[in-house]
């Protein structure tokens, strides 16, 4: 899951591309309004952390914009405003959470887990199941019949974008942007490399090949075999 | 029922009872001098009567007063005049000589032994005396017979009249007292309510007038000045209250604008902080990894540090509370100092600072403060001056005021900024600013400070680039 964070104090984006990446998730960082139209641009995000005041413009007028565009990635406004009328112009403008700073990283964490589960449309728990496969995103623990699959990071990730895509072709450029950072050269060897790794780890049947398109973690994963 | 003690209720009584006083002193006096005229009116009569017929008795010696020794002899009053008349002659042994004849028989004349023996002395003398019960009036009227004895004529007319004549007077002075009351009455009533009105009115105007109607007045309702002069007395009152309260409320608007903005300023590094610490406490970390956190975490807490100083300033500037009386102090030797102490900023970014100050510009102050107002210009003109520019601090005098200038050749202030760049945590560049270490107070500082030293504070551009903030402090005489 890709993240970007649009925060113009570095110290603030700093410990939150830290905390996040550490959590699994794929961080990006704007530091002001022009940087953070490029990139959403360019690149597909799964959510977005907008702080409101920011140098070329507010993040409020900033979601608009994306929301009037088409825009529809989550959005969680990220400030220390904590008027009633701004949140509420925050969330009437398009943002979809509000968290006020000073606010405890692990609220944080959940918000965003809650914010992905909400816009993919998929379970209402943190906890997804496939047949005996269960992925747990607030530990990162996966389980296949019961016993721990440990898994590497980016493992994990792919996983993950998988689990909230569940039933849904993802194509190797999705999984590309929404796994792998932005700065890195393509390469969709790479993706199926480490789709490889996951299939070997979770069992190869568990995750479908649709030629020509991509790959898909179908919903129902009944008559398969074991490993 | 309990009555107020209101107003209209003394206006009412005093008035009533004023008027109806008036009236019965008025009615008592005419009852009275009517008596006394009637009387005076009556006693006159009595004497013509008795000179009149005595003197016609005197007309023959024995005329028609026939005085027998033994017997009384019947006396006739020639003159007519309206009422019944009692009459008697009596010689010098108290012995009737003579009476009328409605005395011949049946009860007799009473006695007055005072007035008759001051008759007998030879004065005439009035009396009241009764004809058994009919009260009379009478006039003891001593004269000579012709024989020479000394004798006293008693002449009576019956009071009843006159005093009838006295009650109708007196039953129609009580009615007119009484319509007079009533109508005295209702008359103050009215009267009460016309001088009482316009003040309910009043109150009732001033009573609808909150805090969020201050800019309301009582309207002028009469013509009386009394009542136009304490109306307007009072609008005058709502007028200074209005403007105090507006300004109140500016105050008020103003200092939670500023604690939100502090509150939020002071959020963001312990914002930083808190996620900082927290996500470094995650996991188990390198050595060199909790020495960029702590690195990290003391760079806001000094910032943290900074922006209570400079807030504790701010507030120490807004309650104009110096430590130091006001003394004389010179401005060009304040000026001097601090642009000597930033000196050393200067060489970094090759930025050359000048003084051009005439000698010895008094103002009442506090040196400190003053200094701080100096030093504030001068970290803000130095962090918008590219390199090697030019930040000039001038000091002019101008008649009773001197003005501090300190112009820099940076980029300017938007026009727009021109009286907001003066606000609490007010930014022209948001992110250039925070980078800079800039906190949005130090201008607000210099503001609070100047001000409380009378001084004004502007800002604006040069011709030819760059801003100018500008001091006018007073000077001493």
């Amino acid at each position: 899951m890709k993240l970007l964070i649009v925060e113009d104090e570095a110290p603030t984006a700093a410990y939150l591309r830290r905390g996040l990446s550490e959590e699994g998730f794929v961080v990006d960082v704007a530091v002001d309004v022009e940087q953070a139209q490029k990139s959403v641009g360019v690149y597909g995000y799964d959510a977005i952390l907008l702080d409101v005041m920011l140098p070329g413009g507010d993040g409020f007028s900033l979601c608009k914009r994306w929301r009037d565009e088409g825009i529809t990635t989550p959005i969680l406004f990220l400030t220390a405003r904590d008027d009633i009328s701004d949140r509420v112009q925050g969330l009437n403008w398009g943002g979809d959470d509000y968290l006020v700073k000073p606010f405890a990283f692990e609220e944080l964490l959940a918000r965003v887990r809650a914010l992905l589960r909400r816009h993919t449309a998929t379970a209402g728990t943190a906890i997804f199941e496939f047949g005996d496969l269960a992925i747990n995103t607030a530990t990162r623990r996966v389980t296949r019949g019961g016993k721990v699959v440990p898994l590497t990071a980016r493992e994990y990730q792919l996983l993950e974008y998988f689990a909230y895509h569940a039933g849904r072709v993802v194509t190797r450029t999705a999984l590309w942007e929404h796994v792998w950072d932005s700065d890195m050269e393509p390469d969709s060897n790479v993706v199926d490399v480490y789709v490889r790794y996951l299939r070997n780890k979770i069992g190869r049947e568990t995750i479908e090949t649709v030629r020509g398109m991509g790959y898909v973690l179908p919903v129902q994963q009944d008559g398969r075999d074991e490993i | 029922m309990k009555f107020k003690n209101t107003l209209r209720r003394r206006i009412m009584l005093a008035t009533t009872s004023l008027s109806l006083g008036i009236l019965l002193v008025a009615g008592a006096g005419v009852y009275l001098g009517v008596r006394q005229a009637m009387r005076a009116n009556l006693d006159d009569a009595l004497r013509s009567i008795a000179s009149a017929e005595i003197a016609s008795a005197d007309d023959e010696p024995g005329g028609k007063i026939h005085v027998h020794p033994n017997d009384a002899t019947s006396l006739a009053l020639t003159s007519q005049a309206g009422y019944e008349k009692f009459a008697q002659i009596e010689n010098s042994r108290d012995r009737v000589i003579a009476r009328t004849p409605n005395l011949q028989h049946g009860p007799q004349l009473s006695h007055d032994a005072v007035a008759e023996k001051r008759a007998r002395q030879g004065q005439i003398t009035f009396a009241d005396i009764h004809l058994s019960d009919e009260p009379l009036r009478c006039v003891y009227y001593p004269f000579r017979a012709p024989d020479g004895e000394h004798l006293l004529a008693i002449v009576s007319i019956p009071q009843r009249p006159m005093q009838k004549a006295l009650q109708s007077l007196l039953m129609a002075l009580s009615l007119s007292l009484l319509l007079g009351g009533v109508a005295a009455s209702l008359g103050a009533g009215a009267l009460a309510q016309r001088l009482t009105q316009p003040l309910e009115q009043m109150a009732s105007a001033a009573r609808n007038i909150g805090e969020s109607s201050l800019n309301s007045r009582i309207p002028i309702l009469v013509a009386d000045a009394e009542i136009q002069d304490v109306t307007e007395v009072l609008n005058a009152m709502l007028a200074r209250l209005e403007s105090a309260f507006a300004a109140q409320q500016t105050l008020i608007i103003s200092q939670r604008r500023f604690v939100a903005d502090a509150s939020h300023e002071l959020r963001s590094p312990l914002s930083n902080l808190r996620g900082t610490v927290e996500v470094a406490l995650r996991r188990p970390r390198t050595d060199d990894d909790y020495r960029e956190t702590l690195q990290v975490s003391l760079t806001e807490i000094e910032r943290l540090s900074r922006l209570v100083a400079a807030l504790l300033r701010l507030s120490r500037a807004d309650a104009g509370g110096f430590n130091r009386p006001f003394e004389s102090c010179d401005l060009c030797e304040i000026a001097a100092q601090s642009v000597t102490a930033h000196a050393a900023r200067v060489t970094e970014n090759d930025v050359r600072l000048s003084l051009d100050a005439p000698e010895n510009v008094r103002v009442l102050g506090d040196a400190d403060r003053l200094r701080e107002v100096m030093d504030n210009l001068l970290d803000n003109a130095l962090r918008y001056a590219p390199t090697s520019s030019h930040v000039a601090v001038i000091i002019l005098l101008d008649g009773e005021n001197c003005l501090l200038n300190v112009e820099d050749s940076g980029p300017g202030l938007n026009e727009a900024d021109f009286e907001r760049v003066f606000d609490r945590f007010y930014r022209a560049d948001v992110s250039r600013d925070r980078k800079s270490g800039g906190m949005g107070l130090g201008l607000a500082i210099v503001k609070a400070i100047v001000e409380s030293h009378g001084g004004t504070v502007n800002a604006r551009n040069r011709g030819e680039g760059g801003a100018i903030f500008s001091v006018r402090l007073p000077v001493v005489a």
